[in-house]
């Protein structure tokens, strides 16, 4: 079972799609949870999960904005997105019926 | 971007240090915040490195066990050599044991100073091997254990005693070797073959590897046998049989696990030297 920011990478990686890379899934992570998102904890758990066969990775191209430097592109595979998607059904069926709230 | 994350960036792969370098211009980050970005991942990359067996057999093998034992054969080499060099100098005369003869004794110390020389080089490649990344730190405590254990050895066991004020430097003449006569015993004998051997300069390692097992062979045999005639016999040197035994096989089991034949060596290096306490004292 995937780890909760495991989850939060393949999440950012699908929604960023066919340019999904290191700092846009970084940029996708920190908006959508408001937190910092280092770049230590986005490249050691891309690698995780690359050893999994969660995602792909490749060296994409430079770009004049990135001083000349390629990107780290990602892809979510077939397994990532099952993975991802029973990640999703436990967490939802270990909250059914809950309602958090502080009394 | 700042010298400094370019610097910190170094430590990192050159294909990940592209990436980073290139997120870090896109964010447009820059100063401390892009600094600690990158050392956070380098300090990931190194601690992940040591949830492998490898850089961890490095350490405790390369690093602990035939550091220690470099160790002892450096100390009775330059005991050695320091008896030559003070006899000439004061007396004019070579050093004579008065059981082996001067020039016995020279071809014993040539001996000794080329195993010293192969076996670094050898160990140095396996450790880089082992070690990866992590090769700078292992290195590193391979480096202070061959050269300083004996001293920390000779202190924790209170063989050497300092009294008085100890000056401020003498800490760090145990890690870099300030008198010149150390320096070149360090610089060329476990310096220079280790880096050689880490980047694998040498010309076959493997041979390396036979010639050193043999020369170190040889010289223990050769302590082994002084140990027995300056001990009327008390301390039985072991048959070439049975000295050479272990190199014939680690030869067998390849040239990696013949890198660690030092430990007899410098047991019956020491104890030739009077340096082991637990043996008794011979000059």
């Amino acid at each position: 079972m995937l780890g909760e920011f495991e989850y939060l990478v393949i999440s950012a990686a699908a929604r960023c799609g066919e340019n999904g890379y290191g700092a846009a899934i970084r940029e996708e992570i920190e908006q959508t949870t408001k937190r910092s998102c280092s770049i230590g904890a986005l490249y050691t758990t891309l690698d995780r999960l690359e050893s999994k066969g969660l995602i792909k990775t490749w060296m994409g191209e430079s770009t004049a904005e990135r001083g000349g430097r390629a990107k780290r592109m990602v892809r979510v595979t077939e397994k990532g997105v099952r993975e991802a998607s029973a990640f999703y059904r436990e967490v939802t069926r270990a909250t059914r019926g809950l309602v958090w709230e502080v009394k | 971007m700042s010298w400094a994350v370019r610097l910190a960036a170094c430590a990192l792969e050159a294909v990940e240090r592209e990436v980073v370098l290139g997120d870090l211009a896109e964010r447009g980050s820059s100063g401390a915040h892009a600094l600690f970005d990158v050392f956070g991942l380098v300090v990931r990359r190194q601690l992940l490195i040591w949830t492998n067996w490898r850089p961890w057999f490095a350490l405790l093998a390369i690093a602990g066990i035939s550091g220690y034992c470099l160790n002892g054969m450096l100390a009775a080499l330059s005991i050695g050599i320091f008896e030559q060099v003070e006899a000439w100098l004061r007396y004019g005369v070579p050093y004579n044991t008065g059981v082996t003869s001067f020039r016995d004794d020279v071809i014993r110390m040539t001996c000794l100073a080329v195993a010293i020389f192969w076996l670094t080089a050898v160990n140095a490649s396996i450790l880089r091997r082992l070690s990866g990344r992590a090769a700078w730190l292992t290195g590193l405590l391979f480096y202070l254990v061959a050269v300083d254990s004996f001293a920390v050895r000779n202190l924790l066991s209170g063989a050497v005693v300092y009294r008085g004020n100890v000056p401020w430097w003498r800490p760090i003449g145990w890690v870099l070797p300030l008198n010149p006569a150390s320096l070149c015993l360090v610089v060329f004998l476990l310096v220079i073959p280790g880096i050689c051997g880490a980047l694998e300069k040498l010309p076959a390692m493997a041979t390396a590897a036979v010639l050193s097992t043999l020369v170190a062979a040889f010289v223990c045999g050769s302590h082994a046998h002084d140990m027995q005639i300056y001990s009327n016999g008390e301390f039985p040197a072991p048959s070439w049989p049975v000295i050479l035994a272990p190199y014939a096989v680690g030869q067998l089991a390849g040239p990696r696990v013949s890198a660690f034949p030092a430990w007899p060596n410098a047991r019956a290096g020491n104890r030739a030297c009077g340096l082991d306490r637990t043996q008794p004292a011979v000059r």
